[in-house]
């Protein structure tokens, strides 16, 4: 049994200790707004805040984060209400939206540790890939939270 | 574990090398098939003053959404249920009821947000079916979910092609002929082989059978050469390898005309209005011909299509690694009719970075038979660090309805190539960029 901490609640999974934690937040905990694109720590579709920082679910076996504080896109906050969530509406940035969910969390880390990036910051901490293309929107809405 | 021994099937021996000269074989096949004609194209190179010749070639690509395939299946007794991404809820509909042995009405397809489809999810839903089978040998509903290993390496490609142009110029520079074959893989030899059986192709030649600019004598011809690799429709689909083959060409005309390449397509598009005017707004919002910081140049392409015109200028700069950087992109589409504006710029955008991708890493390649690349570390894709500044002007002339999720690719791969060229003067002629690419030594 493994206990984890997600979204500020605990929550008890069997699984084998080296599955990653992309699906246990799908498969056993039906948490479904984090999403797979490659398994190999390629695309960020995955990625979750552990302890406050991005981190990409499917290379993150479930044993290494057991005392660790995971937020995912269902916690990022209830109502859809977190500034990086306002901006993506203000923006239009979803496509497709598959993508979406990484993105925003890349962005609400970056916001964390730099609240003011600049295009440099942008380009260094948002390595996720959108096969839409939103990325010109993902800049202009982080932008637009840095400048609030 | 059970070892595992693949039976590579009757292609097992086909590598990449063997797919390229079948296709470039096509090239200088005696006997093309027809595309289109006018005037006397022979005579007329004959005749000329000045003859140029070139020959281009584009790879086989994998759409690559971000969500990989999938199906969920639910089969009962007396009905079957399948929830997928799909872009084809009849072709889903129709393999769901094949599979389980039912008429259609036995079907319920229950359609789910796609993330991502460019075509992958048109009517080659073989996903479909497998999860079909697998929930009637297991008795209860079962997800299908492919690795992205297995989304890349059966997909169905755009198609491998390649080009060869002759053009030639009167005494004045005045173009007098234009001759094009192409050679390559039909898409309907996979997706309708009996459309095929009719003997061509003729969306293969797309930009050219419908190529606007006025020269008088012209011919396109195919040279079809269909691999066993299947091949379907692919975002912006001939257009994108017949796109970046004219336009880059009509940049080698302008040059061996001594014409500005925008001026040289003005001329040559006088009695296309739709074209220029889509051509004339961008160049303009670019800014053609402006003073740029030192090593940025500017390159254009038009492309009509899907019922639209877009026009794209690109600036770039070229590092000494022969790799370019993409600073902006502007783009100009008349799309007929606009509803609402903010998606015509975000797809018009998001083809940009489509055309990118492609265009600087995009190649799926053959070994054994089989498709080498298997993930995003093989198979790149553009990213934000690359993703250049994108502007977009609507020019809308409010007179046809034009579509808007494909047109907005072409242009931009030979516009990019083409400003390549200002800044190396060397002409790349071969996808992707990362492999034609070369150090700029000499400077
Ligand atoms: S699914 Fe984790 S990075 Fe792609
Ligand atoms: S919005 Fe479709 S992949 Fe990003």
């Amino acid at each position: 049994m493994i206990t984890l901490t997600i979204n500020e609640q605990k929550h008890e999974v069997e699984v084998d200790p080296s599955t990653p934690l992309l699906w246990v937040l799908r498969d056993k905990l039906a948490m479904t707004g984090t999403k797979f694109g490659c398994g190999i720590a390629q695309c960020g579709a995955c990625t979750v805040h552990i302890n406050g920082m991005a981190a990409r679910a499917c290379v993150t076996p479930v044993s290494m984060v057991t005392d660790a504080k995971i937020t995912t896109i269902e916690g990022l906050s209830t109502d859809g209400s977190h500034p990086v969530q306002a901006a993506w509406v203000a923006h239009e940035v979803p496509q497709c939206g598959y993508c979406q969910p990484g993105m925003m969390m890349a962005a609400a880390a970056l916001l964390t540790q730099k609240p003011n990036p600049t295009d440099a910051d942008i380009d260094a901490a948002i390595t996720n890939i959108c096969r839409c293309g939103t990325y010109p929107r993902v800049r202009a809405a982080i932008h637009s939270i840095a400048k609030t | 574990m059970l070892p595992i021994e693949w039976d590579r099937g009757p292609n097992g021996h086909v590598n990449h090398a063997d797919v390229l000269a079948f296709v470039k074989s096509g090239l200088t096949a005696t006997d093309p098939l027809e595309g289109a004609s006018e005037g006397d194209v022979v005579a007329a190179i004959a005749k000329g003053a000045k003859v140029i010749e070139a020959e281009y070639h584009a790879p086989f690509l994998s759409h690559a959404p971000m969500e990989p395939q999938n199906a969920t299946a639910r089969v009962s007794a007396d009905l079957v249920e399948i929830w997928a991404p799909t872009q084809n809820i009849e072709a889903t509909l129709n393999l769901a009821a094949k599979a389980a042995g039912v008429d259609i009405g036995k079907v319920k397809v229950h359609p789910v947000m796609a993330g991502g489809g460019f075509g992958r999810r048109g009517g080659q839903l073989e996903y479909v079916p497998q999860a079909v089978e697998l929930s009637m040998r297991m008795g209860k509903p079962v997800q299908v979910i492919w690795s992205r290993e297995e989304d890349i390496r059966h997909d169905y490609y755009r198609p491998i092609s390649s080009a060869k142009f002759k053009a030639a110029f009167d005494a004045q520079n005045n173009p007098i002929a234009w001759d094009t074959r192409i050679a390559g893989q039909s898409i309907m030899s996979t997706v309708n082989p009996e459309a095929l059986k009719k003997g061509t192709d003729l969306g293969f030649l797309v930009c050219f059978t419908d190529n606007p600019y006025d020269v008088p004598n012209r011919r396109v011809d195919f040279g079809m050469r269909n691999t066993h690799v299947p091949v379907g429709y692919w975002r912006s689909v001939n257009h994108s390898q017949n796109g970046y083959f004219r336009e880059c060409f009509v940049d080698e005309m302008a040059e061996a005309a001594g014409m500005d390449p925008y001026q040289f397509r003005r001329k040559l598009l006088a009695n296309s209005p739709k074209q220029l005017a889509c051509m004339d707004a961008a160049a303009k919002a670019a800014g053609w011909g402006r003073s740029l910081p030192q090593g940025v140049f500017q390159g254009i392409a038009q492309v009509d299509g899907y019922g639209s015109y877009v026009a794209s200028v690109v600036e770039a700069s070229v590092r000494p690694d022969g790799h370019p950087k993409v600073h902006r992109v502007v783009a100009a589409i008349d799309c007929g009719h606009v509803v609402n504006p903010d998606t015509v710029k975000a797809q018009t955008e998001g083809a940009v970075a489509w055309a990118l991708s492609a265009a600087l890493y995009g190649e799926i390649t053959i070994k054994n038979g089989g498709v080498e690349q298997g993930n995003y570390h093989d198979y790149p894709m553009v990213k934000m660090a690359e993703m250049p500044v994108v502007e977009v002007v609507l020019v809308p002339s409010y007179d046809f309805w034009g579509g808007v999720g494909e047109p907005g690719a072409p242009p931009v791969t030979p516009a990019l190539l083409n400003a390549m060229y200002k800044a190396t003067g060397r002409r790349i002629r071969n996808l992707p960029i990362v492999k034609d690419s070369q150090p700029r030594s000499a400077d």
